[in-house]
């Protein structure tokens, strides 16, 4: 036993993963291409911008966002809404067909007659479905990196990293909390809507703490769209409290689902 | 006694909600054997099987397999099982190759002659996509693939189910070699006949309890027969219920058929005290032995 269910999985979705990096790519060189156009245009933008309520422009913004600057408007563009949303749908799709599916199709009983652990199964499954959500990030990086710098878009390619692998983590909560759904439930259908349900709640709740000032420290501590960073995540860094919170979420939510689907009637 | 029973069930017993599945099942599995499960739809063979798998987990009591428990040991269980699911689904996407790869790796590697040679029996193309294969087809691969690693135990869920019966004659001469060559065979069938000629025992279930557990060939020897006695009143089936080696009792009306080992004296004897019409003698067929439970199970009229 060699990861074999780990790359069964990875091979299952290899043409999938490379669709969602294709457009990825896609997405953010047109935003790269388009970047030249913003700046030349910029003293009437940044009217419009500095016309917006305050509240409205630190809620799309962040605080102390120049959106006119490389990191300002890379992290606008691509992480207010973008990369997030891209790496969510990818991880919170994969993260609850992984294992659930094998039981709607009926494949379960084919797989666990074989001497491999529920253990072990639900690892395999869990990262070999939401691996993919890092592999996308990575060739964002790549896109920015390599097509960045020809247009004025000079930015820290490690800030990048690091701001592209926070959402990526967030991405693979979520799909791990899907995945956590579908194993105990055996439904895709559920353990993916209660994941997507609840990360629109988290970035709503993001959303209002940056307007309403009496939700704010409570949206700030609970919203993992806050842990991230934002629009400014690029230009102020990922904090260390955030990015543990992120890294943590994935590994306590598999915990749990391995110590449920272990306990679990698995449906004929 | 653990050593010569490859599969044992104590007390199993299986809920789902309010339904009970398996009703305190007692069993055993004689290594070396080949078991047939008999049972209706529902009653409860595949609940059974998929405990001595782990895949669901008895409410109580408990199975082993090779003396090892069906759910703390069940990695090293299904180690040495061979298993065949009575509602089988394959990876679409995949050729059967590809398939029985995957699952031999997750076995710790299969010899892939052996896989070449059960597919030259099984008449079973391995390049095909298992997505584009009829139902008998996926049968075969799922024949192979319960077989490939030469297992201890063949757990086998109506396994001639969908193949035509040339093929259903090649299974059971694997089923037969895998036995020849030490291994225990638990399979279910409804197939009656299939199991008469192919089992060494064979248990009944009905309604998650074992009814009845009959070695096949003692059976046939036996010189058991089926007595048909026509009365000119009707007669109570309790008069001849008591008399020894007599079962199956069953009356309508003015007949009375009922089963007896051994010799018929005391039979005629009880049937001289009332006005006989008419005496039919015949073989006993196991078919029929079996045939009395399922209709006790489903109540249906002779």
């Amino acid at each position: 036993m060699h990861a074999d269910v780990f790359r069964r999985e990875l091979a299952d979705h290899r043409r999938a993963v490379l669709a969602w990096s294709a457009g990825a790519v896609l997405l953010s060189v047109m935003y790269i291409l388009l970047y030249p156009t913003i700046r030349s245009s910029g003293a009437g933008l940044q009217q419009l911008l500095d016309s917006m309520p305050e509240a409205l422009r630190t809620a799309f913004l962040g605080t102390g966002v120049d959106y006119l600057s490389p990191s300002g408007y890379l992290g606008t563009e691509l992480f207010s809404i973008l990369a997030p949303a891209l790496l969510l749908v990818m991880g919170i799709l994969a993260g609850s067909r992984a294992l659930a599916a094998e039981e709607r199709n009926g494949t379960i009983d084919l797989l666990l007659s074989t001497p491999i652990r529920r253990r072990r199964l639900a690892v395999e499954k869990a990262v070999g479905a939401l691996l993919p959500v890092f592999v996308i990030a990575a060739a964002i990086w790549v896109a920015v990196a390599a097509i960045g710098p020809s247009q004025g878009l000079a930015v820290s390619l490690g800030a990048l990293a690091v701001a592209l692998v926070a959402v990526a983590l967030l991405a693979a909560g979520f799909g791990t909390l899907a995945f956590l759904v579908a194993s105990a439930t055996g439904s895709s259908g559920v353990g993916g809507g209660i994941a997507a349900a609840l990360a629109v709640a988290m970035y709503v709740l993001n959303v209002f703490g940056a307007l309403v000032p009496a939700l704010r420290s409570f949206a700030n501590a609970v919203s993992p769209f806050h842990w991230v960073g934002g629009a400014g995540v690029l230009a102020n860094g990922v904090a260390w409290s955030g990015m543990l919170l992120l890294v943590a979420c994935p590994i306590i939510l598999l915990g749990v689902s391995i110590l449920v689907y272990e306990r679990r009637d698995l449906t004929a | 006694m653990a050593a010569s029973n490859a599969i044992v069930c104590e007390a199993l017993t299986k809920d789902y909600g309010r339904k009970r599945a398996l009703d305190r099942l007692d069993l055993e599995v004689r290594a070396g054997e080949i078991f047939g499960y008999l049972g209706s739809n529902g009653a409860g063979k595949t609940t059974t099987i998929r405990c001595l798998l782990d895949l669901i987990r008895p409410t109580a009591g408990g199975a082993t397999v090779c003396g090892l428990d069906s759910h703390h040991d069940s990695v090293e269980v299904r180690r040495r099982i061979g298993y065949l699911p009575g509602d089988l689904r394959l990876y679409p996407h995949l050729t059967a190759r590809q398939l029985l790869g995957y699952l031999g790796r997750l076995r710790g590697g299969v010899p892939g002659q052996r896989v070449e040679e059960l597919a030259r029996r099984m008449e079973c193309d391995l390049g095909q996509r298992c997505g584009s294969m009829s139902h008998g087809q996926r049968q075969k691969v799922g024949v192979i693939q319960a077989l490939m690693h030469d297992p201890e135990v063949l757990v086998l869920d109506e396994p001639t189910a969908a193949l035509d019966p040339l093929m259903q004659r090649t299974v059971h001469d694997l089923i037969r070699e895998s036995r020849d060559r030490g291994a225990t065979v638990f399979m279910s069938s409804h197939d009656l006949p299939e199991v008469t000629h192919l089992c060494d025992r064979a248990g009944i279930l009905r309604r998650g309890k074992l009814v009845a557990v009959q070695d096949v060939n003692e059976l046939a020897q036996q010189g058991r027969r089926v007595l048909s006695i026509q009365f000119l009143e009707p007669v109570e089936a309790n008069v001849f219920e008591r008399l020894p080696g007599v079962s199956h009792v069953i009356s309508t009306d003015h007949t009375l058929t009922l089963t007896v080992a051994g010799d018929l004296d005391a039979v005629v004897k009880a049937a001289a005290r009332f006005q006989v019409r008419d005496l039919h003698s015949a073989e006993v067929d196991l078919d029929e032995v079996f045939r009395d439970y399922y209709r006790a199970e489903t109540g249906d009229a002779r």
